[in-house]
């Protein structure tokens, strides 16, 4: 099984600081390593929870479907996500799953009749591809047998079945293929120089601004989803993306130009330049407040 | 942090606010108000803006 977990880490060489020369610290490096030793029922997991997205969930949870399809279907979602826990167990013993690094003891193994013998033979990695694909699969196949007029072409829309079948086969694809891994010659090409300095220090209290954007955004997505008209939900919807960039980068603006290092604008000519935009703010609200008065 | 500073992120905190009254009544079909409301976010987004930005350029 290609894992990228036959790749030792080796702490001499230069894949083991980043470009600039100075040692990565031991937690990053070994969340790095960590990420890096993902195997294939990982790169399944993705594709695999699409295709249940999109047409295990809608059937399981349809008008009229037993309870025991939503349990199914929350196994199949389980099977994915803790496949990669169960790859992961056990690395010491996961050559490869196709059986081309497989010790002589291990093929010796196969050659006995024996069920249990053989069971005792898989390693991590190809437990969890029967966890993974078996599993989902299976819990899959109960979910449509349990509710199969979810699946019918009244029910189901065409793009969302076309969706679907990419996903499948996407997750297929991933299941049976070995997992992805860096390429072993990248890290001779990486050349170890002086540490890299920036250009300048950002102060503290910049994420705290962007935040408050993020904030002001998302709360705006939560005003419109009662609309009933299509095409004014819609609109809605545009106007609050809109107004959620816009005020995002207004408070971006407003950080950036705390630590700015041209040269900072006076009060007078700050006021000056934004005088006409206050005094339109001022005219649009006294008016608006006029004219609600008058009604 | 001057006090233009805090002007000015009261500014955009109230353009917030007008936006989301806009979108409110842009909901409730009040297409009026919701303009009234979006046209008073942008000029307050703008405000706020212009009375941060660095430079002794208008």
């Amino acid at each position: 099984m290609i894992d990228g977990t036959d790749a030792p880490p080796d702490s001499s060489g230069p894949s083991s600081a980043p470009a600039s020369g100075r040692p990565m610290p031991p937690r990053r490096r070994k969340a790095l390593e960590r990420i890096a030793s993902i195997g294939a029922s990982a790169q399944a997991a993705i594709p695999g929870l699409y295709a249940w997205a999109i047409t295990v969930a809608p059937a399981a949870w349809s008008r009229g479907a037993p309870l025991f399809a939503k349990v199914a279907a929350i196994v199949g979602v389980l099977a994915l996500v803790t496949a990669p826990a169960v790859e992961g167990a056990d690395p010491a013993e996961s050559p490869d799953a196709n059986g081309s690094g497989r010790q002589p003891i291990e093929v010796a193994n196969e050659r006995r009749p024996r069920l249990l013998e053989r069971a005792r033979a898989w390693t991590g990695p190809t437990w969890a591809r029967a966890w993974s694909v078996w599993g989902f699969v299976l819990s899959s196949a109960i979910v449509w047998a349990l509710v199969p007029s979810a699946l019918s072409a009244a029910r189901l829309d065409g793009v969302r079945g076309a969706l679907g079948m990419v996903g499948w086969a996407l997750f297929a694809f991933a299941s049976a293929g070995p997992a992805l891994r860096s390429d072993p010659s990248l890290a001779g090409r990486i050349v170890a120089s002086t540490s890299l300095k920036p250009r300048s220090e950002l102060p503290r209290g910049d994420g705290l601004y962007v935040a408050v954007g993020v904030a002001l955004a998302l709360a705006m997505q939560a005003v419109g989803w009662g609309v009933a008209a299509p095409e004014r939900a819609v609109l809605v919807r545009l106007v609050t993306v809109v107004c959620g960039v816009a005020v995002l980068g207004g408070t971006t603006s407003i950080a950036l130009a705390r630590h700015t290092e041209r040269v900072p604008a006076s009060r007078r000519i700050r006021l000056r330049r934004a005088l006409p935009w206050l005094v339109m703010l001022a005219l649009v609200t006294v008016s608006g407040v006029v004219v609600g008065m008058a009604r | 942090m001057q006090l233009l500073d805090v002007l000015a992120a009261v500014l955009v905190l109230g353009a917030a606010a007008a936006f989301t009254f806009g979108a409110m009544s842009l909901a409730r079909a009040s297409d009026v108000e919701a303009i009234y409301f979006l046209v008073i976010g942008v000029v307050a987004l703008r405000a706020g803006v212009q009375l941060v930005r660095p430079g002794a350029g208008a």
